[in-house]
């Protein structure tokens, strides 16, 4: 059994608690550090954990051999390197880093520690991109051409103006750190390497120094054309949809859970994944798969060279939003 | 009663024709012209159609005062050039024109001649669009921010190798001219001038000289975004989604039959429109509108500056896909 420490504890760092205390058996969250304990003693105690009100006293007091992360963006790079000079093994969440060079950095230093670091992408552990990776690699859809992706939230609507996700600093394009990078996670999961980005981001109605609308074209090394848009102002939706010469893939439903086959010939084929809970049953997986990683049982699914990857296309895609250019993936 | 005559008589002048023919449609076609008429002699006895081998000819029959153009792109300005010095009004499939140049000119020349011209937009008549239309007009959308786009066929499969649509004179940008003309035009008139395009067009698999694959980004006057991409070698499918600040609408499939509405208040509306052929109604409804600004009854719902904004923002999609830089619309 895996003891893990959370650090944050908001909206997201509650499902990862909810997801494994009191069901997995592999990994279990003991200890917690929030700036203000005070304000989740109810939660805290309902799920056994110590809580510290500073991170670094969480690192070297409590009787963890893991922390996971579930902070605002632009602290993981530090958060890790801490965690890595206090020995304990790192989950945390997307984004991992806000730039390449400190996802190099992070992962190097991990390696040399001889500690697991990984990133919190969810979805991948959906079935549904299980499903998706086996039919590509059957030749299901002939050869694929191009893949499009759009989520949007109403996060600029709801949410109120002083929430700390609403800093350029932590979502430096729009919508692309909190959900793109889940988009992009996936392009690369089913596609391979991205070559180029064209971004343009926009403001067009929240009142804060945010991006509202954000899209991006795409080039994978493989020739691939691909696209995404994350907007933070509009309704609920989500859709994801693979063009290939023989088939067409439609993801749609912000649960994942719909998937519709059009072929070239034949019938349309549709699939529904039930109730599987993209949050609860994924990060539950998910850190089921960091426990098994640090066990040494099982490689995490998610390769290193991706993680750093992933963060490389986000940082040419915020690149690109400012320059109005297109920018190469280095 | 219009007396209108075609040049074209391929798979879609056919539809033109068919369209109003033998209907109490107000304009109805009595000749046509085509390279070779003995391959539509029974055509045009089914549907009344004097044949003439040569346009000029055609041009001099002094009962008709409308020309119907159904032809290779490429050759539009110069036939619409013919039409005017022979006094006819013009109804012209799209593209209008190939260039900004060309659209400028033909559109002066029909204006001083006094005549009337009519683009085949017949997209805008679809009852979907109509619907789009009205939810935006009346603000049920609220502000709108992004537009997507997109529209694929598998163009390789369906027509004939020597087919003249397979050349980078007629098809520049992959399937820009042929299809996505339509949704361009769908913006310019739900959401106004185009002020930047940036596109990137690839030949993936196809054997001819074309692009299969091509994406475009696109910047409005108003502030907003918009996404564009056609395929010519995937299963057929278009897309018209809309996402604003108080709900999200879309158009789906081929036929445009299947329309969703997603407010963030309210009620989610789905509407099918059953077996609605867009490929027939809309034609007749677009050619009664053109009849209805000949006879001095309603102006042709397209205006000369969106015709002509068109041709723009499609010329500047080609020069990006040309150069791989970002253009602004002249």
């Amino acid at each position: 059994m895996i003891n893990a420490g959370i650090v944050g504890l908001g909206w997201w760092g509650q499902n990862l608690v909810n997801s494994v205390n009191d069901k997995s058996e592999s990994i279990r969250f003991s200890a917690g550090a929030v700036r203000h304990p005070d304000k989740v003693v109810e939660f805290s105690q309902k799920n056994h954990l110590e809580m510290y009100s500073s991170y670094d006293q969480m690192l070297s007091e409590a009787d963890i051999d893991s922390v996971v992360l579930a902070t605002p963006h632009s602290l993981h790079a530090e958060q890790m390197m801490n965690a890595i000079s206090a020995g304990k093994h790192i989950y945390c969440e997307k984004p991992f880093t806000m730039n390449k060079s400190d996802a190099e950095k992070v992962i190097k230093e991990a390696n040399n520690a001889n500690l697991t670091v990984v990133v919190g992408h969810n979805r991948r552990f959906h079935p549904v991109m299980t499903n998706l990776r086996k039919m590509l690699a059957s030749g299901e859809f002939g050869i694929p051409l191009h893949v499009e992706a759009t989520e949007s939230v109403p996060a600029g609507i709801m949410l109120p103006p002083d929430t700390w996700r609403f800093d350029r600093n932590e979502w430096p394009a729009g919508g692309m750190t909190p959900m793109g990078i889940h988009l992009i996670d996936g392009m690369i999961d089913l596609f391979g390497r991205v070559k180029s980005v064209f971004c343009q981001s926009v403001n067009r109605v929240v009142k804060a120094d945010i991006d509202d609308t954000t899209s991006v074209l795409l080039q994978f090394e493989n020739g691939m054309t691909g696209y995404i848009a994350v907007m933070v102002a509009a309704q609920m939706s989500f859709r994801l949809t693979i063009h290939g010469t023989d088939a067409a893939a439609h993801v749609t439903q912000r649960s994942y859970n719909k998937l519709q086959i059009t072929p070239m010939n034949g019938e349309i084929e549709s699939i529904d994944y039930g109730d599987f809970n993209i949050e609860m049953d994924a990060l539950n997986l998910e850190l089921e798969a960091f426990a098994a990683a640090v066990e040494n049982s099982e490689e995490y699914p998610i390769p290193q060279d991706q993680i750093i990857h992933a963060v490389a296309v986000l940082e040419a895609i915020i690149e690109s939003s400012k320059t109005k250019e297109l920018v190469q993936v280095s | 009663m219009i007396k209108a005559g075609i040049l074209g008589l391929g798979w879609w002048g056919q539809n033109l024709v068919r369209s109003v023919n033998n209907t109490d449609a107000s304009i109805t076609f009595v000749a046509g012209s085509v390279r070779r008429p003995e391959r539509v002699t029974q055509f045009s006895n089914d549907f009344g159609l004097k044949l003439f081998e040569n346009y000029d000819e055609m041009l001099k029959e002094e009962n008709l005062q409308a020309i119907v153009l159904a032809t290779p792109h490429t050759l539009h300005s110069e036939q619409i050039g013919k039409a005017v010095r022979a006094n006819k009004h013009i109804f012209c499939e799209k593209p209008f024109t190939m260039n900004k140049s060309e659209c400028e000119i033909a559109i002066s020349e029909i204006t001083e001649a006094g005549l009337q011209v009519g683009v085949g937009y017949n997209r805008r008549f679809h009852p979907s669009m109509k619907k789009m239309r009205k939810l935006i007009k009346c603000g049920k959308l609220g502000t709108p921010l992004h537009v997507e786009a997109m529209a694929a066929i598998p163009a390789t499969n369906w027509m004939s190798e020597d087919d003249w649509r397979f050349s980078e004179l007629e098809w520049p940008a992959g399937g820009i001219t042929p299809m996505g003309v339509h949704q361009i035009d769908h913006m310019v008139e739900l959401f106004g001038e185009i002020s930047t395009v940036f596109c990137q067009s690839v030949r993936q698999v196809v054997d001819q000289e074309i692009d299969d694959t091509t994406v475009v980004t696109i910047t409005f006057k108003n502030g907003m975004t918009g996404f564009l991409s056609t395929l010519l070698s995937a299963p057929p499918d278009n897309r018209f989604a809309v996402y604003g600040t108080a709900g999200t609408s879309e158009i789906q499939t081929r036929s445009y039959n299947k329309f969703q509405f997603r407010p963030i208040k309210g009620d989610n509306e789905d509407i099918d429109f059953g077996d609605y052929d867009m490929d027939v109604e809309t034609l007749r409804e677009e050619l009664e509108a053109f009849s209805r600004s000949i006879l001095g009854q309603e102006p042709f719902p397209i205006s000369h500056d969106q015709i002509m904004h068109v041709v723009s923002v499609t010329d500047a999609i080609i020069e990006s896909s040309r150069t791989g830089k970002l253009i602004n619309v002249s």
